[in-house]
């Protein structure tokens, strides 16, 4: 997948006025510089804009940043940089916008400048090291002349009234040689609204300065974030920043830190395309790309193999990156530091002990470990995970994974919960006194899937009124008798688990205070409704259905299996496929009959699977029939406990779909709070049981589930034996083709380099499944208890599951 | 085949959790930092755009 440019860096300057000892551009590997000319030209102005507006064009970018850069910028000249400035905006898209930048020593910064960049919307960066004597350690101009007065003066104009807005911050490159807490010190002292401190360029070829030391520049920047930390962090740090959101699970806000891919090209004063910047550390030449402006376009250059490889997150990354357990904060370092003549970019960062020291303390100190705010997570056993890794999961695995569950959408109540009011303070107060009654409404499915509607809302306006019905479930199932306010919709009460009750009336989505709000209060033997007009509806405890009471209706089953056939939950469309009415009684019979036979099949013949089943799932919730009769199934990834399923036209098919999406199910309750694979991979990969190509997760859900579809045609086939026929040919075709695919399938994902090790545990565990020997059949020689039908397959044919495409 | 009410409060046979912790503190973390924990089990902030990284050498 191409990866769009949407940052460019525009050397507009190829020569500097001061003479910094470690600079990448003139005192490393790289020497281009050399043979460039000194400023760029208009007709490479020109040419750029035109790439990059026809780039925003092509790929529709919202938006898109140009650097301006050197050398030093400033030397280009006010006429140049205005003519880069107005080619730009005149060129783009009218709905792309442009962030324009110049990063600059602010040596020669003076107010003609300023007023340019005020006029054309340019923010201004500034390189400072530091205080003075931290600064002249390597930026002093070529005469050895101190650039600290000029420098200060640059930030001071920036600092007026008249020009503050175009502050963009400061860039401190690290030296251990310098004071930590005397640079942060000299640097907050101008204000910044942005402040960064960049490693200094190193490969392992050559190594930064260390004094001895282990991790000298993880202890140099954890003093400066110690006193950050103690002034109340005053001002944005990126290095920082990027740390704590990374650790969090979200993106960097820098090449140096994590896993996002790079979309970065720069653009020499010649017109030459080259990849990052700072590879120019590494050895002479490593940026090029033997691309220009003049003859190529930006998505040329988006393929070359070095642009690739700095997309390609963690399939990129060396082994022992992948093996660690800061790779998603470190992301391997800036990738000119993992440079090694021989073994080229396939290493650590050479700052490896640094970063590892670095993250693990920041995360640390910001998050430290507190029993009493733990956080979320399945507690899942090494055996446990061993289980799940090769498909299976009895009972406790998937009750472990259902604990797991419930505490994560026990927080996600709480973080959309408390605005809704009154409802709120009821549930929390249940919650102490009557915790049972408060989970059981929330192991519900759909609880978690309207919370996460209400959070991914963001409007400000989310629909809170569910949380009324889930209190008032709650309340019911403790046996209090308080007083709740229940919203009406269309006509009627929803009290989730429990049922519906029809009380008249349209009633709104969004009630307001009197109008689609009844009251429901509890009792010892039924509870009432006062609807919004005034009449009252009484419902007793173990009341069968009537024309206003609509129960939930469950069916047990042997083996201790009890699932609600869940046809009223306004929420329960949360699956691909429409969901069905109110079934019928006829269609309820159909249902419960279809069930027991179904179930018996999967006990005896699928027992590795039956027993998670059994422990969690608690809700079929029965959707349309698909089209032109296609069976239809589909698991969400949002709401744990429920598969959607069309009634199929045999038991053996529907057992087919049970244990097919409840394999969805329980991946998806691993990746809650599992990292399997590199989740910013960016690649589409083959999946043998689709035309079109497949994220990872797609792939990895869709294997999944396809090794239980494999060893339920092995089970026909047992069944079969010995036997000719349409449906014996039919099972043993069907067993053929999905242990192909399935296999094909494990070995793209073992080979696609993005597992982590957990993955490639879970790879090599559905490998021993699929090559462990045929089981003998339970029951000895027992045929199938209905005619196996050659009946089409579900997802792999027809549904991938809602949310979860395989 | 169950088609009544039942209101009693649930036999604890689903889920437990070692340490379970009330729905008052843990809204007391606040949205951000609960949603923040729970990442990879929320779908993508960004809406499909992918996020990148910025260039190390400007600010």
């Amino acid at each position: 997948m191409l990866v769009p440019f949407a940052q460019f860096v525009l050397k507009v300057h190829s020569r500097c006025d001061l003479a910094c000892d470690h600079c990448y551009v003139y005192e490393h590997a790289d020497t281009s510089w050399r043979g460039r000319p000194r400023a760029i030209g208009e007709a490479v102005i020109d040419q750029a804009a035109h790439r990059i507006a026809e780039h925003a064009l092509a790929h529709r970018l919202p938006a898109v940043h140009v650097v301006l850069h050197g050398g030093e910028p400033l030397l280009a000249g006010p006429a140049r940089l205005r003519r880069v400035a107005e080619q730009l905006r005149a060129r783009l898209p009218a709905d792309c916008a442009l962030d324009l930048r110049i990063h600059t020593n602010g040596v020669r910064l003076d107010e003609e400048f300023c007023e340019l960049f005020r006029e054309l919307g340019i923010k201004v960066g500034i390189s400072l090291d530091g205080d003075r004597a931290a600064n002249d350690r390597h930026r002093r101009f070529a005469d050895g002349r101190s650039s600290h007065s000029r420098v200060l003066a640059a930030v001071e104009l920036l600092r007026t009234p008249r020009y503050r807005a175009l502050y963009a911050g400061l860039l401190c490159t690290i030296d251990i040689e310098n004071d930590p807490v005397a640079v942060l010190d000299a640097l907050l002292e101008l204000d910044p609204p942005k402040i960064d401190f960049l490693l200094p360029h190193a490969t392992w070829d050559a190594p930064p300065p260390r004094r001895g030391e282990e991790a000298p520049y993880a202890d140099w920047l954890l003093t400066v974030h110690r006193r950050w930390q103690r002034l109340g962090s005053p001002v944005p740090v990126r290095t920082f920043d990027s740390i704590v959101r990374t650790l969090g699970g979200r993106s960097s806000l820098t090449e140096s830190l994590g896993l996002d891919p790079a979309d970065l090209v720069v653009i020499e004063t010649d017109g030459t395309f080259e990849q990052a910047d700072s590879l120019k550390t590494a050895y002479d030449g490593a940026p090029a790309t033997g691309f220009d402006v003049f003859a190529n376009s930006l998505d040329e250059v988006a393929r070359h193999p070095g642009m690739m490889a700095r997309q390609s997150g963690l399939a990129g990354l060396s082994e022992q990156c992948r093996a660690c357990p800061v790779v998603r904060s470190c992301g391997g370092g800036l990738y000119a530091h993992r440079w090694r003549t021989g073994a080229g970019f396939d290493n650590p960062s050479v700052f490896c002990g640094d970063l590892m020291r670095l993250i693990t303390t920041i995360r640390d100190r910001v998050a430290p470990v507190q029993p009493a705010a733990a956080g979320p997570g399945t507690g899942l056993t090494e055996g446990q995970l061993d289980q799940l890794a090769r498909g299976y999961g009895d009972g406790a695995t998937v009750r472990a994974l259902a604990a797991g569950q419930l505490d994560l959408t026990r927080r996600l109540l709480a973080a959309v919960g408390p605005a809704a009011g009154p409802a709120w303070e009821l549930l929390a107060e249940l919650d102490t006194e009557a915790p049972a009654a408060v989970d059981a409404v929330l192991t519900h499915p759909y609880v978690r899937a309207w919370a996460v509607r209400c959070l991914g809302d963001g409007t400000g306006a989310a629909d809170l009124a569910p949380l009324a019905e889930i209190a008032a479930a709650a309340a019911l199932r403790a046996g209090r008798s308080t007083e709740v306010a229940v919203p009406v919709r269309g006509g009627a009460v929803h009290l989730p688990t429990l049922g519906r009750l029809l009380v008249g009336g349209g009633g709104t989505s969004r009630p307001k205070a009197g109008g689609g709000t009844a009251v429901l209060c509890g009792g010892a033997a039924a509870f009432t409704v006062r609807a919004p007009g005034g009449a009252e509806f009484r419902v007793a405890h173990d009341q069968p259905a009537d024309e206003r009471w609509l129960p939930v209706r469950r069916v047990e089953l042997p083996g201790g299996w009890t699932v609600a056939l869940e046809d009223l939950d306004p929420h329960r469309d949360s699956h691909q496929w429409p969901a069905e009415q109110r079934l019928t009684g006829a269609e309820l019979a159909d249902w419960t009959g279809s069930l027991r036979e179904a179930w018996e099949l999967a006990q005896r013949d699928l027992p590795q699977y039956a027993a998670g089943i059994a422990a969690g799932l608690n809700t079929i919730t029965p959707l349309r029939p698909g089209p032109s009769g296609r069976d239809v199934s589909a698991a969400a990834r949002q709401a744990f406990g429920a598969v959607g399923i069309a009634r199929p036209a045999t038991a053996p098919i529907l057992a087919l779909l049970l244990v097919h999406e409840f394999q969805h199910v329980k991946l998806g309750a691993v990746l809650d709070f599992h990292d399997l694979f590199d989740r910013a991979d960016p690649r589409l990969f083959d999946a043998p049981w689709r035309a079109d190509k497949r994220p990872l997760e797609g792939l990895f859900q869709g294997t999944y589930a396809h090794l239980a579809v494999t060893e339920f045609w092995a089970t026909r086939v047992r069944a079969y034996d010995g036997l000719r026929g349409e449906a014996a040919d039919h099972a043993r075709e069907q067993l053929a083709r999905w242990r192909g695919h399935t296999d094909r399938a494990i070995d793209t994902l073992l080979g696609c380099g993005a597992l982590t090790p957990l993955g490639e545990r879970f790879g090599h565990g559905m490998r021993a499944s699929l090559d462990r020997p045929p089981a003998p059949r339970a029951g000895g020689a027992a045929r199938p208890s209905g005619p196996a039908q050659p009946a089409p397959l579900p997802s792999p044919s027809g549904a991938p599951p809602s949310g979860l495409p395989a | 085949m169950t088609t009544v009410l039942t209101v009693e409060p649930a036999e604890h046979t689903g889920p437990q959790t070692d340490t379970r912790i009330p729905l008052d503190q843990l809204a007391a973390l606040g949205a951000a930092e609960l949603t923040a924990a729970l990442y990879r089990a929320l779908p993508g902030e960004e809406s499909g755009q992918v996020p990148v990284a910025a260039f190390n050498s400007s600010i």
